[in-house]
């Protein structure tokens, strides 16, 4: 069996654990070596020579900053074309490759993420506007084209979104919203110890699905979706509930393990919840600045009375 | 393979000035890695693809920022190119994989070996969500560092940590399932 000391990277992560947790998840990232394909048999000798008698052909290129264009999904169209200029074929083969080029260009998903620590906005090929929480994720087909506009989210997001005639939809891990030209919150942390989608929408008009059911949300009214069908729309205030933008924090009525989960993510700190200390138990909590974890763990801890434990690296709530 | 420093960043410096030692060096200590990191997307092309990249960070050596990663530029590189390839081939793999699934898991009790473990490992592996089993592979396999993993995969370091904390869990619920004894040598 495999002894490979642990990346640091990774001990890091590790060590932010809950510690009954950490010699399990150190002992699988070790054996998880026994996966490794073994080392390619490849001929290092004859590959530099190939390469070695191609690099004398031109002076650098001289290119803009390559290392800024390269992103990651798919090489731009130009690397398709070399065989199709290496060997000129009919226009046909031309039009193909052009075609699948733009085909998969398209297809391609790429994804924007939201700095760690910060707030994110950016706007949507359609002209919508999204606010990102931080930490959150959204990735969206490049273009958003199709019957639908489509994008997924994992974390905290509000959608200012445009009406263009089709239906905008936000897919999380376990439900979609689907609205017309409206203004919404959407918050869903896959992860979390209590883990739901909740949207609140400002105005016009959204559907949360979920479960093969759904609700048909008002401005000014909330629904959550936890496994099952969309709970019934309730009263709320959607601007509040997007106190985040602003650098604030508001919850309504979520479970205090989605609490603590949107928490660790926008302060990039792990929030535990320590023995007996329920994670389903609901809070409504409102503060228009939010500078730190401690004062508004300390706020929670309040509410529900129980103690805060700071750590090097991590917060516990635990019971009194 | 000749094994390269830790930081290639004087080895980019002299690349950048034309140091054609300097990009053997890195071609030799880095080709069979990339070619290994290149099959597991792709066999189709692989060496191809390894080939082409350093080509062009030959070609565009004078671009060449020493403060960044040349292993996660390298990686990207390739990881690009056999990209749409991968796709394809990915989900002819999974599919693969799910037919040829290992018999059903040894009792807890039996003692499993390494290769069989191994084996159960590799099908968890394919079964995770693609994003997180190409973070995971770039860090557990190719040794990167989550920030270059990160710059390779084009998301946030944050991001990376969640994709392979997430498959770390996965894998050890299913080690748990089928060889609990082996989690806690």
């Amino acid at each position: 069996m495999p002894n490979t000391p642990l990346p640091d990277d990774v001990r890091r992560w590790i060590d932010q654990q809950d510690e009954a947790e950490r010699g399990a998840l150190a002992r699988t990232w070790d054996l998880a070596g026994l996966a490794a394909a073994p080392d390619a048999a490849s001929d290092t000798d004859a590959a530099w020579a190939r390469l070695d008698a191609l690099l004398d052909d031109g002076e650098p290129s001289g290119l803009q900053a390559w290392q800024d264009r390269e992103r990651p999904g798919l090489a731009p169209p130009a690397d398709l074309a070399p065989p199709w200029r290496r060997a000129p074929q009919t226009a046909a083969w031309v039009g193909l490759l052009a075609a699948a080029a733009v085909a998969l260009f398209v297809w391609v998903r790429p994804t924007t993420v939201a700095a760690s620590d910060a707030v994110l906005a950016l706007t949507l090929p359609d002209g919508s506007a999204v606010t990102l929480a931080p930490g959150s994720e959204i990735a969206y087909r490049r273009g958003l084209g199709g019957d639908a506009r489509r994008v997924t989210l994992e974390g905290q997001a509000f959608f200012d979104v445009t009406s263009d005639g089709r239906p905008f939809v936000v897919e999380t891990f376990n439900a979609e919203v689907e609205v017309l030209g409206t203004q919404f919150d959407v918050l869903a942390w896959p992860d979390a110890a209590a883990a739901e989608t909740a949207v609140a929408l400002v105005e016009g008009s959204v559907r949360l699905r979920s479960q093969g059911a759904f609700v048909v949300l008002e401005p000014g009214q909330t629904s959550r979706a936890a496994g099952g069908a969309p709970t019934p729309p309730t009263a709320v205030d959607a601007e509040a509930v997007a106190a985040w933008r602003d650098g604030g924090f508001s919850v309504v009525d979520a479970p205090l393990g989605l609490v603590t989960a949107a928490l660790a993510a926008r302060f990039g700190r792990p929030v535990g919840l320590g023995p007996g200390v329920d994670a389903a138990r609901r809070l409504t909590l409102y503060l228009p600045s939010a500078d730190s974890a401690d004062v508004v763990l300390r706020d929670v801890a309040a509410y529900l009375d129980l103690r805060l434990d700071v750590g090097p690296a991590r917060y516990d709530l635990v019971s009194r | 393979m000749t094994p390269l420093p830790d930081d290639l960043r004087p080895l980019v410096v002299r690349l950048r000035a034309g140091d054609r030692a300097a990009f053997e060096a890195l071609f030799r200590g880095l080709h069979g890695d990339l070619v290994r990191y290149a099959r597991s997307i792709t066999p189709d092309g692989a060496e191809d693809a390894v080939q082409d990249a350093f080509l062009r960070v030959w070609r565009r050596r004078d671009t060449l920022d020493p403060g960044r990663s040349i292993k996660a530029l390298l990686y990207t590189a390739v990881r690009n190119k056999l990209f749409n390839r991968a796709r394809d081939a990915s989900r002819r793999r999974d599919l693969h994989e799910t037919m040829d699934a290992p018999p059903s898991p040894a009792q807890p009790d039996a003692g499993l070996d390494a290769a069989l473990l191994g084996e159960h490992l590799r099908g968890w592996l394919a079964d995770l969500p693609e994003r997180q089993r190409e973070a995971f592979r770039l860090s557990r396999f190719e040794g990167l560092s989550y920030a270059e993993t990160a710059e390779v995969m084009a998301c946030s370091v944050k991001t990376v940590e969640n994709h392979i904390g997430r498959a770390l869990r996965t894998l050890r619920d299913q080690i748990q399932r089928v060889a609990p004894e082996a989690l806690s040598l």
